[in-house]
């Protein structure tokens, strides 16, 4: 064995996935992720396959709904896991100052590049290849071309590829593993949706007629797939150019900066975008005549110094920095909420379709941003090594705690203005033409309560990230988890009453149980298409459903926020006496 | 009273026990000097020490409180510096020092004062207004050091606080300390540099592998390793005459003579580097370098411990 790896000349990729190998959650994630994959495909093969005593013919040739749910799935992983897995490899060894060590070794930077990008593209195939005996399966049944076969196989492959390009790029700029793994699934979302982005902002223009809905989906190869699976791989593979393209642009990109940032501190860039624009501002204030917006007072700690650097001194708390996030988010909100009301006056008959879709977007937007740096709260102290200098403090943990909240509420504020604007839009479009909506739920009522899950659902959310960050210490995987549990909590209601209804073989339930209320989203997307599922229409059972609905999650908003300000001094890790009067 | 009492003191990182029953008391006003090699356990006790860390079993008790029954109490009481230094990069040093002030609730009509204070103690006053990203190593460690100061506890713990500096920083470091001596305070420091712990140290504690090896003042550890003190003497006039003189003194062991000196290595405890010097001149040699080594720390360092971690 030492002769072969000697002789291959591969040293880190060998020692990556050496490393790897010895990890236990390795082999954790991938056998959850088997049982997830098995359970979910005989569930599937259970509802389409358990009336085949009636014609057992139908099995002949159904292999392609098989596969292409397998297909789906494989996707999924691959988006989910493969960002989280590549964006830490480099951004890992600056932060533990390791990478210029690489670099001064007789490794060509290529070297270590591809031998990084290997090293997570190969655990990633091993999650692909789990599948394989369900593959076989659907194989069997029938229905699926070889060049079907080869096209899916083929652009399974150069989603690894790009995901894992992109990935790598960005842990090579990146100073730290948390900047990048946001920065990673940032990239990837606009690299798919920055087309769609400016066909929305063409405001009736002609840009549609120049980009066609392909042309927007062109780097996205499940898009690919599903348009060009009837025809042959060449044409797979002629269309697949841009993604190549795409993996080779941006492997070299992390090329570039390997060296470049290989020294890069891990300050925030935030912050120091911020501060650039301040200089560039005091500047252009000799010309404008000295205008100042917000007068930024310079104070010291008051009496609550955690809270004190949470709202003045940190980008995402201080005032003046945020009222330009704030900007930054509001003007792409008025633009998109525009471009969907003004190109019909007929205001009457339009429904806020597209309002609701940036609702949506919105919330997917603040959750996400909430969770993630409520998450990193207590775990970048401790990745700083500035914990224990404030657990050595005579401050209680639950004030340490309450304090560092405050950045997360302002955050949340900024986010509720935008939501703000969308609800009152909506809601004065609809006041101008009766409909059986308004009926039912009031654009008055509309907006209380949509105020009301933004100022409940945001704090309920940063709570639980809160509590997630607090037991786990390692800022990456608090950051991770608490984007899990948040994510898992929306889904499982849906995914549970999915299996419910396979196996009672009644497929309306997914859509009609009150049961869905246990996920955060339903209560927001019933209020926004004023749907209820499994509630009358009656204004009365919408306000009564909705008030319990409120309850319940304000509910657990409280539960969370005790149980970390309860339990604050155990979660932070010191010495604490439960009788100790302080 | 003992400022300190650590009592069979046991601390787990789950099934890895890295302080196995250490009992050690550092009275009031004494400089402890806390040796041991990497990995030894003396980070593990100091952190049990700040109220950072549980035990597995035992007690410590500072000031007459146990810090499992009221460690917020306890952190009043001391001023604890880590081995690594965290930075918020968004602060200046002197929104830094506040900051901690405010954090150990001292008066906000006093703040400015104290942190002035802890400044000029610490000669970081014309450093006030920088980043503390931007300061140097040393000027980061004067700052920890400052940072310890402004609740004015009667016991610091720290941590390897001259690791890593230049000899100007560990000097500026070792000098910070001994004011702090000076003014009364008591001092628990862990080092690798024996040589500078042996400068500043009143007793010492030598741990390895998680285990108290040799506790007490230098004198006793060294008495009790028989260990000999050398002594340095440069002499105008030497003889052989004279040489014999010298060695046929009680309580001298060796005399080497080298090209300029002779190297003189006496048990203190029947000949006292004072009364070597009178006898010595008493028979009359003229004497123009007479230089007792620091106590050799590192031999009674090598001698308890065998290399072993915990």
């Amino acid at each position: 064995m030492k002769k072969f790896t000697l002789r291959l000349g591969l040293p880190l990729l060998w020692k990556e996935l050496t490393e790897m190998s010895t990890r236990k959650r390795t082999y954790i994630i991938r056998a959850i992720y088997a049982a997830f994959l098995f359970l979910c495909f005989s569930i599937f093969f259970y509802s389409e396959y358990s009336d085949l005593h009636l014609s057992p013919f139908r099995i002949f040739g159904s292999g392609r709904y098989i596969f292409e749910f397998l297909l789906i799935f494989q996707f999924g992983a691959i988006y989910t896991f493969l960002p989280a897995m590549m964006s830490v490899t480099l951004a890992n060894e600056k932060e533990r100052q390791t990478l210029p060590l690489l670099l001064l070794t007789d490794l060509r930077p290529w070297e270590i590049l591809l031998q990084k990008f290997f090293s997570r593209l190969i655990p990633i195939l091993t999650f692909l290849l789990v599948s394989l005996p369900v593959m076989a399966i659907a194989y069997s049944l029938g229905g699926i071309t070889t060049e079907y076969l080869y096209s899916a196989v083929f652009l399974l492959l150069l989603t690894c590829l790009q995901v894992g390009a992109v990935s790598l790029a960005t842990s090579s700029y990146c100073s730290s593993t948390p900047r990048a793994l946001l920065f990673s699934y940032g990239v990837i979302f606009l690299l798919y949706f920055w087309v769609l982005f400016l066909l929305v902002l063409n405001l009736g223009g002609d840009l549609e007629r120049v980009l066609s809905e392909d042309t927007a989906f062109a780097l996205l190869p499940p898009y690919l797939l599903g348009t060009t699976s009837a025809e042959s791989f060449e044409v797979v593979l002629n269309r697949s150019i841009p993604i190549i393209v795409s993996v080779l642009g941006f492997l070299l990109i992390a090329r570039i900066f390997l060296i470049r940032r290989a020294l890069v501190s891990a300050r925030s860039v935030t912050l120091r975008a911020f501060r650039v624009l301040d200089r560039f501002m005091n500047w252009a204030n000799r010309f404008v005549g000295g205008i100042v917006l917000v007068k930024e007072k310079k104070t010291l700690s008051g009496n609550e110094p955690i809270a004190w650097r949470e709202t003045s001194k940190k980008s995402l708390g201080n005032t003046r920095y945020l009222l330009r996030i704030l900007v930054v988010i509001e003007i792409p909100v008025l633009l998109f909420a525009l471009a969907d009301i003004l190109p019909t006056w007929e205001w009457s008959r339009r429904e806020a379709l597209g309002l609701s879709a940036i609702v949506f977007v919105l919330w997917a937007i603040a959750i996400t941003v909430v969770s993630t740096f409520s998450a990193n709260l207590v775990a970048s102290e401790r990745s700083h090594q500035t914990l224990d200098l404030l657990l050595v403090t005579p401050l209680r943990g639950r004030d340490i705690i309450r304090q560092k909240m405050r950045g997360i509420y302002r955050i949340i504020w900024v986010f509720a203005i935008p939501f703000a604007t969308v609800f009152a839009l909506e809601a004065w479009l609809e006041s101008i033409r009766w409909t059986w909506f308004t009926y039912t739920l009031s654009s008055g009522i509309y907006l209380v309560l949509s105020f009301l899950m933004v100022l409940i659902y945001l704090p309920m959310f940063s709570w639980v990230s809160l509590w997630v960050g607090l037991k786990i210490r390692r800022q990456v995987r608090a950051i991770a988890a608490a984007l899990i549990v948040n994510f898992a909590w929306i889904v499982t209601p849906f995914f549970l009453l999915w299996i419910i209804a396979v196996l009672t073989d009644y497929p309306p339930l997914i859509a009609d149980s009150p049961l869905l209320f246990f996920s955060p989203v339903t209560m927001i997307a019933s209020v926004e298409y004023r749907e209820f599922p499994g509630v009358p229409e009656a204004t009365a059972s919408y306000a009564l459903v909705s008030a319990f609905n409120l309850l319940w999650y304000c509910g657990i908003l409280f539960f969370f926020r005790w149980l970390c300000l309860r339990r604050a001094d155990r979660y932070l890790g010191r010495i604490y006496y439960k009788l100790e009067k302080t | 009273m003992a400022t300190v009492r650590v009592e069979n003191l046991w601390v787990k990182y789950g099934r890895f026990t890295a302080v196995k029953g250490i009992s050690f008391g550092i009275p009031e006003g004494e400089v402890f000097g806390f040796i041991g090699p990497n990995g030894a356990g003396k980070t593990s006790t100091i952190k049990v020490m700040a109220t950072l860390m549980k035990p597995a079993a035992g007690r410590v008790v500072i000031d007459g409180v146990d810090i499992a029954r009221t460690p917020t109490l306890v952190r009043k009481r001391i001023g604890y510096m880590p081995d690594s230094f965290g930075v918020y990069e968004d602060l200046t040093v002197k929104e830094y020092l506040h900051f901690f002030a405010a954090a150990y609730r001292v008066g906000h009509n006093r703040r400015e004062l104290v942190v002035t204070d802890a400044l000029a103690l610490t000669d970081l006053v014309h450093k006030e207004d920088s980043q503390v990203e931007a300061l140097s190593r040393g000027m980061k460690q004067r700052l920890g050091l400052a940072r310890t100061l402004l609740h004015d506890p009667d016991l610091f713990l720290l941590d390897e606080p001259a690791s890593g500096l230049d000899p100007r920083a560990r000097i500026e470091i070792r000098e910070l300390l001994k004011e702090l001596h000076k003014m009364g305070k008591t001092i628990l420091i862990s080092s690798h540099i024996l040589s500078e712990l042996a400068q500043l140290c009143t007793r010492i504690g030598i741990i390895e592998a998680g285990e108290m090896v040799a506790e007490g003042s230098l004198q006793e550890i060294y008495q009790r390793l028989q260990l000999m003190r050398v002594v340095h003497i440069q002499i105008a006039n030497l003889s052989d005459e004279l040489l014999q003189k010298i060695r046929a003194l009680q309580g001298v062991v060796l005399v080497e003579p080298s090209i300029d000196r002779i190297s003189v290595r006496i048990r203190e405890e029947e000949l006292t580097v004072e009364d070597l010097l009178d006898r010595v001149h008493s028979f009359g040699a003229r004497i123009y370098m007479y230089q007792p080594e620091a106590m050799d720390m590192e031999t009674a360092f090598m001698k308890l411990t065998q290399g072993k971690t915990a």
